[in-house]
């Protein structure tokens, strides 16, 4: 800590009305002895903190937010609502894991009516444990203007959170093996990363291109995803016209129009030189060939739509294109393309993570003597056998 | 540039181009064709002029990068004139050796010429190799000779002369009448007469009208289209340009692939040149005939090739084929009369004229006239493109030019037309290359295309592949083709993975007949003959598969 201050950590409690806060009652009647950093708030159940109560406590400068309710199955309630406390504490944590906070920042306890001294050990344990983790935000090496708009993203994707709680995360059978086991299996990351993990990710984009215009390598250095998963969240919401992309030159646009302005089948031919040039086709760009050429903008979706060679999503940086003519298929390029897909860990008409590549499959290139063949770049590779296509690729970055 | 205004102008400048070329001035021809830039030609070609550089022979000899030599296989090649000597793939390394021994020394390097693997005979010259010895090279044959971004070397072989003549000495119904007589046919597929298309769009209402070259060359194997406009892009224009005199056009397109810049390159810089010479633009050769061209790229989908699809897409709309209860040389694009032809149709024009209907009717069979640019690929020795007259047998284009299928194997069939083409066995090797010979067989030409399969090639595997292929292409207008190429496929991988039922084969049968009849365009009405002729052909490997498939099954009951 600097020089002379001691951190003291401010910790917001949500206790049962029924067991914990009264558990907590009995700690302080009986005289034991624990760290008076937090500060408490009653409910009627456990199970009705909201993950928006947890957030806005984060937001509003609290180093950590404790909850304390029933033992489960000892709920005052038939609705047992610790269970939903519990869950709901589960998603928090991983919730903030993935805005890079520590977890440990969120406890759950269950503290009964008489365990006075449990309450008192609790504390004894936790708030050293913040301590050490030090401030909110700062602890983890988070500036606070960075951790504002992460928790505002959360903040913001709450009521959707629940939803996907209530629908696809919920457990069948209320007892404490079956959650923990579930919210620690491979299948609750899974449904979190799919269901809810790229909804944060875009939240985040979002609140951080809020604030202003950011390139897609400083929104990847902030937020710590990778360029092409940027570019693809920037991408559908492109589409749903939330977020407008500067990805593209618009100069460089126009001018392309302007070559082929007035000549027959101008948009074929500028839509054609756009995606040599940019490699795909964001919204914006086939809103300006619209506009400029005057041609609805449902005729250049039906162009763009109508063959691969459009790509409505960014590529890699190195195209990759396996041939499958029939020249190269009798030749094995279908081992080939097996070897391939399987170097690259993606199927045809996908890019890598990493943005390295994109794989495509396609006809005839006509250089039928060099079958089966992989050209990258536009560069031909031929007479490529499957052993040999590991070495073709490791030149590419 | 001059522009050139007269017949005799055009003579003067030829004259003047040769007497500047010292006909014993050694060039180096390199190849820089599709197939040998695979092959790392560009380091040749960079050695070659590093090499010239560094003994300072910068003056004393010239370089060329060439269209396509043809001989794809042994690329990259280079030919060494005045002596004409042929030297087959050529690395780096061996360039040095090449300047000091061959051009300056005229002695030929052993190491480096063509070798027969079978007798191990030597061959220095193309002519020797038995892959060109078999051929009649009218039309590719000019290519080892030029640049094809110097509209110089072009002038240099003669070209442009078929123009003048035809605008300054023929009117256009000679010219059409020529084409007639000469019995040209169409290069594409259908092989239809390229006189008659063009009769008609003369003779339909209208002043504006328009030719096409359609440089697509979708079909899978087949790339002498480009070997031809990328290696020699001023003879398929001169070809253009008569036509369009013929025809009573003023404007034409090229319609061509975005995925080949070299070949966009070449026939960007041919226009251009073609344009300064006064050979393009306003009262050509000042014979007050005036045409221009306009270059438009594909959108890489195969339809795109099919007549009505590519004239829709010249338009700028997407690539879908109309039906054609009217020709498109009668409504075309925007509804004018267009005529549409393959770049090889193309090349034949200036060679007719030139040379006379009589000439060029005296090559080839009774019905199908000149000579035929095909493009051998898959298990054959000698992958490239060959030029032989019509009537060759297929075996001497397989076994003689080819040079046979690699490793020993016997040959299973040869397809012609790759998707929408069919297969012959290998007991009909002898039938003559002929449109109509091979469709009576139900394999038509197509573009030219041959797929060369040994004996460890499946045909149902084969078939399949190729309807995979049309069920990613289709357009999917018309229900029959989008349907029964689904339908057809899923029926070919059951068979292909074992999940077969009594029926199939007939019930394969009865769908292609109901998608050939019932479709829109060619893509759907032929997409069922890769098929069809497997069936035809084939028929037991299809039913050994099925037999193959029905005995495990019934141990298990």
């Amino acid at each position: 800590m600097a020089a002379g201050h001691t951190f003291e950590p401010r910790i917001l409690g949500f206790l049962c009305d029924w067991c914990c806060y009264a558990g907590a009652d009995l700690a302080g009647v009986s005289r034991f002895q624990y760290p008076p950093n937090i500060r408490v708030i009653r409910l009627m159940c456990s199970g009705r903190v909201d993950p928006a109560h947890i957030f806005r406590a984060f937001s509003t400068g609290q180093d950590a937010v404790f909850i304390g309710g029933c033992h489960l199955d000892d709920c005052h309630y038939v609705t047992h609502g610790n269970y939903d406390a519990l869950s709901m504490v589960y998603i928090c944590k991983k919730l903030l894991e993935h805005i890079g906070l520590n977890p440990e920042r969120l406890r759950i306890e269950w503290v009964s009516a008489g365990e006075g001294i449990r309450f008192a050990n609790t504390m004894n344990e936790f708030v050293p444990r913040i301590e050490k983790l030090g401030p909110l935000g700062r602890g983890e090496g988070i500036d606070e203007h960075e951790l504002t708009f992460k928790l505002e993203a959360v903040t913001k994707l709450i009521p959707y959170i629940k939803l996907v709680q209530s629908e696809r995360l919920r457990v069948p059978d209320r007892t404490e093996e079956a959650y923990n086991k579930f919210f620690t299996s491979e299948e609750f990351n899974r449904l979190f990363n799919e269901l809810i993990g790229d909804k944060l990710a875009l939240s985040q984009i979002m609140a951080l291109l809020r604030e202003r215009p950011h390139s897609t390598s400083e929104i990847s250095a902030i937020l710590g995803l990778s360029p092409s998963e940027v570019s693809r969240h920037l991408n559908v919401s492109a589409r749903n016209q939330t977020v407008e992309t500067g990805t593209v030159d618009n100069d460089k646009i126009d001018r392309i129009i302007n070559k082929h302005q007035g000549k027959a089948g101008s948009l074929v031919q500028v839509l054609l030189e756009i995606q040599h040039e940019n490699h795909w086709l964001p919204q914006e760009v086939l809103d300006r060939v619209s506009k400029k050429l005057d041609v609805p903008l449902s005729r250049v979706m039906q162009i763009v739509t109508f063959h691969k060679t459009f790509s409505l999503i960014p590529k890699g940086r190195n195209e990759v294109h396996v041939c499958t003519g029939p020249s190269c298929y009798v030749r094995g390029s279908t081992r080939l393309l097996d070897t391939v897909q399987n170097l690259m860990g993606i199927r045809p008409g996908e890019t890598d993570p990493d943005s390295k590549f994109s794989l495509e499959t396609g006809s005839c290139l006509g250089c039928c003597n060099l079958g089966p063949e992989i050209i990258v770049g536009g560069k031909h590779h031929g007479r490529v056998t499957p052993d040999k296509v590991k070495d073709v690729l490791k030149n590419y970055e | 540039m001059p522009r050139i205004n007269s017949a005799s102008e055009l003579e003067e400048l030829r004259k003047g181009v040769l007497s500047e070329r010292d006909p014993d001035k050694p060039c180096i021809a390199i190849c820089a064709g599709m197939g040998c830039l695979g092959l790392g030609n560009g380091r040749v070609i960079s050695a070659f002029e590093e090499e010239v550089n560094k003994k300072d022979l910068k003056t004393k000899v010239d370089i060329r990068a060439t269209g396509c030599h043809g001989y794809c296989e042994k690329g990259p090649m280079v030919v060494i004139y005045p002596e004409e000597i042929c030297y087959v793939e050529v690395t780096p390394k061996d360039v040095p050796e090449i300047v000091s021994q061959t051009v300056l020394g005229k002695k030929v390097i052993d190491l480096l010429i063509y070798t027969d693997p079978d007798t191990g005979e030597k061959a220095a010259h193309q002519s020797e190799i038995p892959f060109y010895k078999n051929q009649m090279r009218h039309i590719i044959g000019n290519n080892t000779k030029i640049d094809p971004r110097s509209i110089d070397d072009y002038l240099a072989v003669g070209g442009y002369s078929a123009l003048s003549k035809s605008l300054l000495e023929m009117s256009p119904e000679k010219v059409l009448d020529e084409i007639k007589k000469a019995n040209l046919r169409g290069r594409g597929g259908g092989g239809f007469r390229a006189g008659r298309k063009w009769e008609t769009a003369r003779n339909a209402p209208g002043e504006e009208k328009y030719v096409i070259v359609n440089a697509h060359e979708g079909e899978l194997g087949a790339f002498m289209d480009r070997a031809i406009f990328t290696g020699n892009p001023q003879s398929v224009l001169e070809g253009l340009i008569i036509g369009a005199y013929a025809v009573g056009s003023h404007r034409g397109f090229i319609y061509t692939r975005h995925d080949t810049p070299q070949l966009k390159n070449n026939i960007d810089m041919a226009l251009a040149q073609a344009e300064e010479y006064g050979l393009l633009g306003e009262n050509i050769l000042g014979s007050g005939f005036s045409f221009n061209v306009e270059v438009h790229l594909d959108i890489g989908i195969f339809v795109s090739g099919e007549s009505s699809a590519l004239m829709r897409s010249i338009e700028g709309n997407a690539p879908e084929p109309r039906p054609k209860y009217i020709h498109t040389s009668v409504k075309g694009i925007w509804k004018k009369p267009s005529v549409l032809n393959n770049v090889e149709t193309w090349a034949n024009v200036p060679l007719i004229i030139d040379n006379g209907s009589e000439w060029y009717a005296s090559t080839g069979t009774a019905r199908s006239k000149g000579t035929k640019l095909v493009s051998l690929s898959g298990n054959i020795v000698n992958t490239g493109v060959a030029e032989v007259p019509f009537g060759t047998t297929i075996r001497e284009i397989v076994y003689g030019i080819g040079g046979g299928i690699p490793k020993g194997k016997k040959l299973k069939a040869v397809h012609f037309g790759g998707p929408i083409g069919g297969s012959i066995p290998e007991s009909l090797l002898d039938t003559p290359l002929d449109f109509d010979e091979l469709a009576k067989l139900g394999a038509s030409i197509g573009a030219g295309s041959m797929l060369v399969l040994d004996e460890d090639t499946s045909m149902v595997d084969v078939a399949r592949y190729f309807l995979d292929f049309l069920s990613n292409e289709s357009c999917g207008k018309c229900v029959p083709c989008r349907e029964g190429i689904r339908q057809m496929l899923k029926i070919l991988t059951n068979i292909r993975d074992g999940k077969v039922r009594e029926g199939d084969i007939e019930l394969l049968e009865e769908i292609a007949e109901v998608t050939g009849a019932a479709s829109l365009c060619a893509l759907g009405k032929t997409a069922a003959d890769p098929l069809r002729s497997t069936l035809r052909y084939f028929r037991d490997e299809y039913e050994t598969n099925i037999e193959k498939m029905k005995r495990p099954a019934e141990k298990r009951e």
